[in-house]
């Protein structure tokens, strides 16, 4: 049977780490193969594509809890939602790689300055101050710690974080917001569900 | 005194690479990727207007101390959102089906001698091209410098006689939806319009480029015909022009019209005004590799002496 076979594979952390090591990979291997619309402008290049990343799998992370409700019964969707952590934190590592990525595209202290009164930039900047708390309060020891009530009401901020680079991304482009739609458009339509199954119980028991 | 002091491990003169040696060695990898370029475009490359070429260099406007951008970025990383809003497509999509040549220019509007004739044959009218070496610079805060074949756009002026209420020069790209995948959607109300003041038009920096490095324009680069200003962000210098117009008011341009309070009409490259979202004090030099690092961005892009006399009166906070 291939359905069993295919929730052993997603289950397993291997593919995703193959996932995350190839897209950190990627546009270096683009740089040092020579392509030139890589090489043209590389730290734009690297920035814009750790930022797609991270957006990826942020919203990745947050299509989770909506798929497992509306899919309870899926092999697949279980499967993944055991990635829960590992993806959320990747959202984060793309996050550091795309602020390191930033500084070298604005040429450290002197240029961020520059660029820090923008919306465009801070709204990215807060985005990725709410997903460091999240990282860090997902090591083991601290989420422990912080009991699981406590911890799930913090980590909703991730839903604030969402927000913050919905703007950050929508602003990126330049003529419109198409590509911040194709990310989050999804993931409003599985929140809307989410929302609507969750909700149906108990207007029936009432 | 100034002592140079040696770096650990810095070479001495005599063994840096002589001139003759690496300028071979540039030119034989430019010719390589023209004919890798050239291949990959199906011959693209030469279907663009071929009137004047060769084109000799006009020594005013040889770059001097300027470092050219290599060819291949130039064709590579283009800005055409006819062809896609990323900076890949172009180079593919604007060889697949869309023709270049034969190409036709209607010059009308407020002028004594309307006319429309072919690409060559403007060239021909105009006394031929030159080579001038420019900064580019685009609004995205990169920039590259780039020998472009063409002729002064104020030679076409003389040719169309404008009339003296013709205040504005408006110039507007092809539209060809059916060649064109960028065109058949988008926020953008194609076709791409842009505009310059009759005496922005007239000042002798403002060239109608029909090629670069000596060739006709690829396709990418806005084949047959594209303007030219190089003290404005690079929106301005409009590609693949079918139609310049003499108009009475200030035309609308395509950017001015998505996002008004980001992209203005005059468009001049200016560091003390920053974009909304960006920082204008400084660029990315194309081709400068990952730790390149950003050169501070000049006034007018370095052209001030030949364009600030043009905005005296104006407040360039207010119209940037």
């Amino acid at each position: 049977m291939t359905r069993p076979w295919a929730e052993r594979i997603l289950g397993g952390k291997l593919w995703l780490w193959v996932l995350i090591v190839a897209l950190a990979a990627y546009p270096w291997l683009r740089l040092l193969s020579g392509d030139p619309f890589a090489s043209a402008n590389p730290a734009q290049y690297l920035l814009d594509h750790a930022g797609t990343v991270a957006t990826a799998f942020l919203v990745a992370v947050l299509s989770l809890t909506p798929l497992r409700v509306l899919f309870p019964a899926s092999g697949l969707v279980r499967s993944l939602n055991r990635h829960r952590r590992l993806v959320g934190v990747t959202a984060f590592g793309f996050a550091v790689l795309h602020l390191g990525y930033f500084w070298l595209h604005v040429d450290g202290w002197a240029g961020a300055m520059k660029e820090i009164d923008k919306p465009f930039i801070w709204s990215g900047l807060a985005a990725w101050m709410v997903l460091a708390v999240l990282a860090i309060t997902s090591l083991n020891a601290i989420v422990r710690a912080m009991g699981a009530r406590g911890w799930k009401r913090l980590h909703r901020a991730a839903y604030f974080a969402a927000a913050l680079a919905f703007y950050h991304q929508a602003a990126q482009q330049k003529e419109g917001y198409s590509e911040a739609l194709w990310f989050f458009a999804p993931l409003a339509v599985l929140e809307i569900a989410r929302i609507v199954r969750q909700r149906r119980p108990t207007r029936q028991m009432s | 005194m100034h002592i140079p002091r040696k770096r650990p491990g810095s070479l001495p003169e005599s063994a840096a690479t002589p001139e003759s040696v690496f300028v071979n060695r540039r030119r034989f990898l430019r010719n390589l990727g023209l004919g890798l370029a050239g291949a990959a475009a199906g011959g693209a490359l030469l279907r663009a207007a071929t009137g004047g070429f060769p084109s000799a260099r006009n020594p005013a406007f040889a770059g001097e101390g300027l470092q050219l951008t290599p060819f291949e970025l130039v064709t590579s990383y283009n800005n055409f959102y006819e062809f896609g809003t990323d900076k890949e497509s172009p180079r593919t999509r604007a060889n697949q089906g869309w023709k270049t040549e034969p190409w036709t220019v209607e010059i009308a509007g407020l002028c004594a001698n309307p006319m429309t004739l072919d690409v060559n044959d403007l060239i021909k009218r105009a006394g031929g091209i030159e080579e001038r070496v420019y900064r580019f610079r685009c609004v995205e805060a990169w920039s590259m410098v780039v020998p472009w074949s063409g002729f002064e756009l104020s030679k076409l002026i003389a040719l169309a006689e404008p009339k003296a209420e013709a205040k504005f020069v408006k110039f507007v790209t092809f539209l060809d939806p059916k060649n064109v995948p960028g065109q058949r959607g988008g926020s953008i109300d194609w076709p791409y319009v842009e505009g310059l003041t009759i005496e922005e038009a007239r000042n002798p920096l403002a060239l109608l480029a029909t090629g670069l490095y000596g060739k006709p324009m690829p396709n990418q680069n806005g084949a047959p015909i594209r303007l030219i200003v190089p003290w404005k962000y690079g929106f301005k210098s409009i590609k693949s022009i079918v139609r310049i117009e003499f108009v009475s008011k200030m035309p609308l341009n395509t950017w001015r019209d998505l996002q008004s309070e980001e992209y203005g009409f005059y468009a001049n490259v200016n560091p003390k005004v920053d974009h909304p979202r960006w920082s204008q004090a400084s660029e990315r030099v194309i081709g400068a590799g990952v730790f390149g690092g950003r050169q501070p961005t000049l006034m007018f892009n370095g052209y001030e002496a030949e364009v600030a006399h043009l905005y005296k009166d104006l407040d360039l906070r207010r119209w940037y």
